[in-house]
């Protein structure tokens, strides 16, 4: 089903928010300039599909007005002002009682949403009003996920030190000595990390959380679980026994490895503002996957450089995530 | 029809609940028989469920000429609605489709802000 837009084209980046009768009534504006909101979404053009209730000239024949429900509230007045530019094809064959489709943008007139039409047509296959609500449902699911997923996903740090000899792990080097990596170590230690041909001896000591591999000032609370990369879909279907989930995981064409890149970048993002460094990449998943060379967790890095999932900050070895 | 209220779309299980509310309720189904006198019809709601359409006298027109319609009436009972308007919805809807629209619309995350 394609939308009919009529004599004007959209403008490159713009979008048609299908929306309810009781959506565009709702809307709010900050001030009388400013974009409409619903549901902290802003709107620019909508859509709508509904009943042609009554059609009523302009009050200075400029125009015609026209007053639709769709039964999820009152009435909506939309007001399309130029008969100049009116398809021939369309001339007379609106008529009270049917069902159209309004393509346009809010205004409030004295405390009230109007709809200023942009295009008005009638529905010639009647599955497009119940298509309407469905794609309306749709849009409101995707853009509350985008926005719940948004906040999750934003960088929660406790500023609390969690500084205590208890979280003191034994590593052990080659020549046999004992070094303890402990919470007190400054960003410098991390820094100044073995070279990685002495990792697996390090981290095969380490049984313990990850603590230690952080900032100690700062104590990261992952905001999602770690095992799952941070955009997998598990928002639950609209209804458990029907519907399929709404989203997919975008990672799914990823290998586990760089799967597991995405998640530890993602999750240290905030104590790296300059970029997660490699060597916290292979300290990390070098334990946990057994991937036991620089040269495969770099090479996954540079196919999601190249595919636009990452990219390096101030040099080759600090990398972030692209938005 | 009121101007500040809705007319929510409902099948026949749900026409009960709103016996009495003030506003009217709109049914889309296939109609299945005129009354001999067309003082009434019986459709077929959504669900399967059968509800008879108290048609307006004459001179009124009920304004019913396609096999589906949306009636938009007030509920006189659990199982009848009082005629006010007529859409026609043509002779194919898929009434699986619209009831599954409707039941959604009647979910607790879009109830009271998208419908």
């Amino acid at each position: 089903m394609s939308y009919y837009t009529g004599s004007q084209s959209l403008p490159a980046g713009r979008s048609i928010y299908p929306a309810t009768v009781q959506q565009l009534l709702r809307a709010r504006q900050k001030h009388t300039q400013s974009k409409f909101y619903i549901d902290g979404m802003e709107l620019d053009m909508v859509t709508c599909v509904a009943h042609l209730v009554q059609i009523g000239p302009y009050h200075d024949n400029s125009g015609r007005a026209y007053f639709v429900e769709d039964g999820s509230a009152g009435r909506l007045r939309v007001s399309q002002f130029s008969w100049s530019e009116s398809n021939p094809l369309l001339e007379g064959s609106l008529k009270e009682h049917i069902y159209v489709r309004v393509m346009g943008r809010l205004k409030n007139f004295n405390g009230k949403n109007q709809l200023i039409a942009v295009h008005i047509r009638p529905v010639l296959d009647m599955h497009e009003p119940f298509f309407h609500c469905l794609e309306a449902m749709v849009a409101f699911v995707s853009r509350q996920k985008r926005i719940s997923l948004s906040a999750h996903t934003a960088p929660t740090m406790s500023r609390s030190p969690r500084v205590t000899q208890q979280h003191t792990t034994p590593m052990q080097t080659d020549s046999g000595t004992d070094g303890y990596f402990t919470p007190q170590a400054s960003w410098a230690d991390f820094e100044n990390m073995p070279e990685l041909g002495e990792i697996d001896r390090l981290t095969l000591l380490d049984h313990h959380s990850d603590e230690h591999l952080h900032n100690p000032e700062f104590v990261q609370e992952p905001s999602l679980p770690s095992q799952s990369p941070p955009l997998s879909s598990t928002s639950p279907p609209l209804e458990a026994n029907n519907l399929p989930s709404l989203l997919r995981d975008p990672y799914s064409a990823l290998s586990s490895l760089q799967r597991d890149i995405i998640i530890k970048i993602q999750e240290n993002a905030p104590l790296f503002p300059t970029g997660v460094p490699i060597k916290a990449l292979y300290m990390r998943i070098g334990r946990s996957t057994d991937c036991d060379s620089e040269l495969k967790i770099r090479q996954a890095i540079e196919e999601m450089m190249e595919d636009g999932l990452l990219y390096s900050t101030i040099d080759e070895n600090h990398f972030k995530m692209k938005d | 029809m009121s101007d500040d209220q809705g007319s929510p779309r409902v099948n026949s299980a749900r026409l009960k609940n709103y016996l009495g509310a003030g506003h009217p309720v709109r049914v889309t189904g296939k109609v299945l028989n005129f009354s001999d006198d067309e003082t009434h019809l019986l459709m077929e709601a959504p669900d399967g469920g059968k509800i008879k359409v108290l048609l307006p006298p004459p001179p009124q027109t009920h304004g019913v000429t396609d096999t589906f319609v949306e009636i938009v009436g007030t509920v006189v009972d659990a199982s009848t609605i009082k005629h006010m308007v007529c859409i026609n919805m043509g002779s194919d809807l898929d009434l699986n489709l619209v009831n599954q629209a409707i039941e959604l619309s009647f979910d607790s995350k879009f109830r009271g802000r998208l419908f």
